[in-house]
């Protein structure tokens, strides 16, 4: 029946004047909330923990391993890495002078440095945060990096001495992962307290060039410049960290101006080539990828086979067509050329080659069923270089089935030795002796040595390399270790990839380079500015 | 009705018991070992350190003791903390209820309003092309991906257009005034009421179109009452029996929020909680979020069944 329109065309002529009003409002004010902040320093906004580096909402410095680059926003460290990674460089340490039975480590502090509460920063606190990193209680991971730390003695305020059970050459690598805490906030909570104190996110006090101001939990943390730094008070004004659990809306907050930074994927990257508002920074992810044999399962026992999946893999293929060329093939674990000995065999993809080994090995009666390759990537790129991998790999005789698994289940997997061969990224970098884990020592739970690699020769060789501090002879020992990577193929070497970072072009001075889990370099923030 | 309700209230403890006994085994079942989610795994901690941190964690107790630890913990309101930060699992979904409300709560609105004005509308010019042409949206709306929508929702008007921001809840940094808190809320609230708003109209049209063939529709205006004065007073009351029913059907989706739209939008709801909790195996968490989310469920459904007795004195609960 009809109920006749009369009455109800006063809904449609509703309908189209609310659409109307909001469309009117909407566009005024928005842009009204999108000018940045004009006038002083301003105020940058970043996603700077999006992205592998990043770990979002992880505020315990002692427990994280990831998210550096914001903790060193508001948290200082006694050495950091330069943007390059090749040297290490003081921060809150001016100098260091090491003895010559390389057992002693004397720290001469930076003076004039304060917390952000404003009490002055000594050597109280270097000897507190090291303890602290070392009890047990305080479940740091860092802190098993100084194991081999018997004392630590405070000679005055400004001077600290480390005394060392062995020489120990890493262990100012060790110190870019440390953040310096203030005992006189901590001292008073057990170790074993910390771990669940909100002292973390609702007023940490460090040394860096902002301070703790607001945090609005799953949503942003801000901080404020510390006009006390002592390297200066920050151009800035305050500095917001957004958190963004989905990838692309931090890509298009950077493209509509909302943000200043962001991490970008590879793609995101290419894709952003147009924007001219945005400069894209690149840089060595500092991540091997690598192919690593259950060394206990008897078909890889003979190096020939490893060795054929080197020259079966057309590496360099992949990373010109699947990396777009952003990434460079490596030899052994260790990627930095100061490491890698003329002699290492560049492994040029030959098939022949790789079908000519497995033959000498007799591979077709030891195959038997095909190869299961585990691993835990799940982004898109990664799953295409799988699949490659797949293809090229049976085209020599190797019958391989993919796998892909979330992270839990691989490192519950990789306890036991129920897999094949797994496809991972291992640190290589910025000091080689990160690598050792991988080669030497217990296997998951205990270690990272999944291959289950026992090699008198490399323990020997890395413990030595640990020792030398001598730069040169240090070198020496790590070519050797490459050699006899690069010879031996525990792992099936493949790339370090790179990864890049988004900037818009109005910000002056910014620094910053992908680095796993971030920061660990000096990037001058207190200099970073807006116009 | 009195007894009714103590019975179904009764009955719900043992339901919610069941529940919380089910997901923990499942968790449990899961491949991982617990501390993991505590101690990122790719940071190898010596063994005694782990196994120190297990002990503490309670971790290394039979499985029905750690049952019931956390059931009685639970009893007295305390949740436990997250594996991942150690924020209190209470205060944190006590935190994210309010963005969540806010979100669902204005699109569910917005969706139920628009459903109900369009269903009726579309009833009352059946097949005529208005009625058609909603139709052809209504299906849209719901076959539509909610991801797919909220993605290019977020592409077109924030970064195309540059009309809305491109997520969160409040501008960072800035005290945010309502229109600030409202241009946030506009995007993703849309986007989620998109498929309430479809299914409310397709169901508050056959629902009309069932009521106004009645005969006591005809009646009414052979008495000669007012087209608009039928339609509200008599037929949309009787029509909003199913529709309640829907509805009430959305509650509880209401409380878990719209994981997708949370995490394209960056709002800190309770659906990207639940999803941070699964992805980073977060134990405690996820019980937490279990228990509320039942309870709200059991609530809400008895809810549901009494506003039914009330709407229409034809049901009757003894």
């Amino acid at each position: 029946m009809n109920m006749g329109s009369h009455s109800f065309r006063g809904i449609g002529r509703a309908l189209r004047a609310l659409l109307m009003l909001t469309l009117l409002i909407a566009p005024g004010t928005a842009m009204a909330s999108q000018t940045p902040d004009s006038g002083g320093g301003g105020t940058l906004v970043g996603a700077f923990d999006a992205g592998p580096g990043g770990c979002p909402e992880c505020f315990n410095p002692l427990q994280a391993t990831a998210g550096f680059t914001w903790l060193e926003k508001y948290f200082s460290k006694l050495v950091l890495y330069d943007v390059d990674f090749t040297e290490i460089q003081g921060d809150l340490a001016s100098s260091w002078d090491i003895s010559d039975d390389g057992l002693t480590y004397t720290f001469h502090l930076q003076e004039g440095v304060t917390w952000h509460d404003g009490e002055p920063f000594t050597a109280d606190d270097v000897k507190f945060t090291i303890e602290l990193a070392q009890n047990p209680d305080s479940a740091s991971w860092i802190g098993a990096k100084f194991s081999g730390v018997t004392s630590v003695d405070v000679v005055d305020d400004l001077t600290v001495t480390l005394t060392l059970d062995a020489p120990n050459a890493a262990i100012l690598d060790a110190l870019t992962f440390l953040v310096m805490l203030p005992e006189h906030a901590l001292a008073d909570i057990a170790p074993a307290d910390l771990i669940q104190s909100d002292w973390w996110r609702t007023n940490p006090i460090g040394t860096g060039p902002f301070m703790w101001s607001e945090y609005k939990p799953g949503e942003y943390v801000k901080l404020d410049a510390f006009q006390d730094y002592w390297r200066g008070a920050p151009q800035l004004d305050s500095i917001i960290n957004r958190y963004y659990p989905e990838a692309g809306s931090s890509v298009i907050a950077i493209r509509s101006g909302e943000i200043q930074f962001t991490y970008l994927n590879a793609d995101e990257a290419e894709a952003m080539g147009d924007e001219e508002a945005i400069t894209i920074l690149q840089g060595p992810s500092q991540v091997a990828n690598y192919l690593g044999f259950d060394l206990t399962d008897s078909r890889f026992e003979d190096v020939r086979v490893r060795q054929a999946f080197m020259y079966a893999i057309d590496r360099a293929s992949i990373v010109e067509q699947l990396y777009a060329g952003g990434a460079n093939v490596i030899a052994c674990s260790l990627s930095n050329e100061v490491y890698v000995p003329d002699t290492a065999n560049g492994y040029d993809f030959d098939p022949d080659q790789a079908k000519a080994l497995l033959d000498e090995a007799g591979w077709s009666d030891i195959q038997g069923e095909p190869i299961e390759i585990v691993t835990y990537y799940e982004d898109q790129l990664s799953n295409d270089v799988l699949v490659t991998m797949q293809q090229y790999l049976s085209e020599v005789g190797i019958q391989v089935e993919l796998r892909f698994v979330d992270t839990p289940t691989f490192n519950e997997t990789m306890n036991g030795t129920d897999w094949d061969i797994f496809y991972g990224g291992g640190a290589n970098g910025p000091d080689p002796d990160v690598t050792r884990p991988y080669f030497t020592g217990p296997p998951s739970p205990e270690g990272v040595n999944r291959v289950r690699l026992e090699s008198p020769e490399m323990d020997d060789l890395y413990t030595q390399g640990m020792q030398e501090s001598d730069p040169e002879a240090r070198a020496a020992i790590y070519q050797d270790i490459c050699q006899w990577q690069n010879e031996n193929v525990p792992w099936a070497f493949m790339w370090v990839a790179n990864r890049f970072g988004g900037v818009t072009n109005d910000v002056e001075n910014f620094v910053w380079t992908p680095a796993p889990g971030g920061g660990r370099y000096y990037d001058a923030a207190e200099t970073w500015s807006l116009p | 009705m009195g007894r009714y309700i103590q019975r179904r209230l009764l009955v719900s403890i043992p339901v919610l018991f069941a529940i919380t006994v089910i997901a923990f085994l499942l968790l449990q079942a899961a491949p991982g070992d617990p501390l993991n989610s505590y101690i990122p795994p790719d940071a190898p901690l010596p063994p005694e350190q782990r196994e120190a941190l297990r002990h503490e964690l309670g971790l290394d107790r039979p499985l029905v003791i750690r049952y019931f630890y956390w059931l009685w913990e639970a009893m007295q309101g305390n949740l436990g903390v997250r594996a991942q930060n150690f924020e209190p699992v209470s205060s944190e979904i006590m935190r994210r209820l309010g963005p969540t409300l806010l979100l669902m709560g204005t699109a569910l609105a917005t969706g139920i309003a628009l459903g109900v004005v369009l269903g009726v509308v579309s009833a009352i010019k059946k097949y005529s092309f208005l009625d058609m042409f909603l139709t052809v949206m209504a299906f849209l709306g719901v076959s539509f991906p909610v991801y797919l929508a909220g993605l290019i929702g977020l592409y077109v008007f924030a970064l195309r257009l540059g009309w809305l921001p491109a997520g969160g809840m409040s501008s960072p940094g800035q005290d945010s005034g309502l229109l600030d808190y409202l241009q946030h809320l506009l995007l993703p609230s849309v986007i989620i009421s998109l498929n309430y708003v479809a299914s409310t109209m397709r169901y508050t049209r056959s629902a009309m179109l069932e009521v106004l063939d009645l005969d006591y529709i005809r009646t009414a205006r052979a008495k000669g009452l007012k087209d608009n004065v039928i339609i509200v007073r008599h037929a949309l009351k009787n029509a909003l029996m199913p529709v309640i029913t829907i509805i009430g059907s959305y509650i509880p989706g209401l409380l878990g929020g719209a994981v997708f739209i949370e995490s394209i939008y960056s709002w800190p709801g309770m659906g990207r909680l639940f999803l941070d909790g699964v992805e980073a195996r977060d134990y405690p968490l996820i019980m937490g979020l279990i228990l509320i989310l039942a309870i709200v469920i059991l609530v809400v459904n008895l809810l549901t069944d009494v506003a039914y007795a009330l709407v229409d004195p034809r049901v009757r609960y003894d």
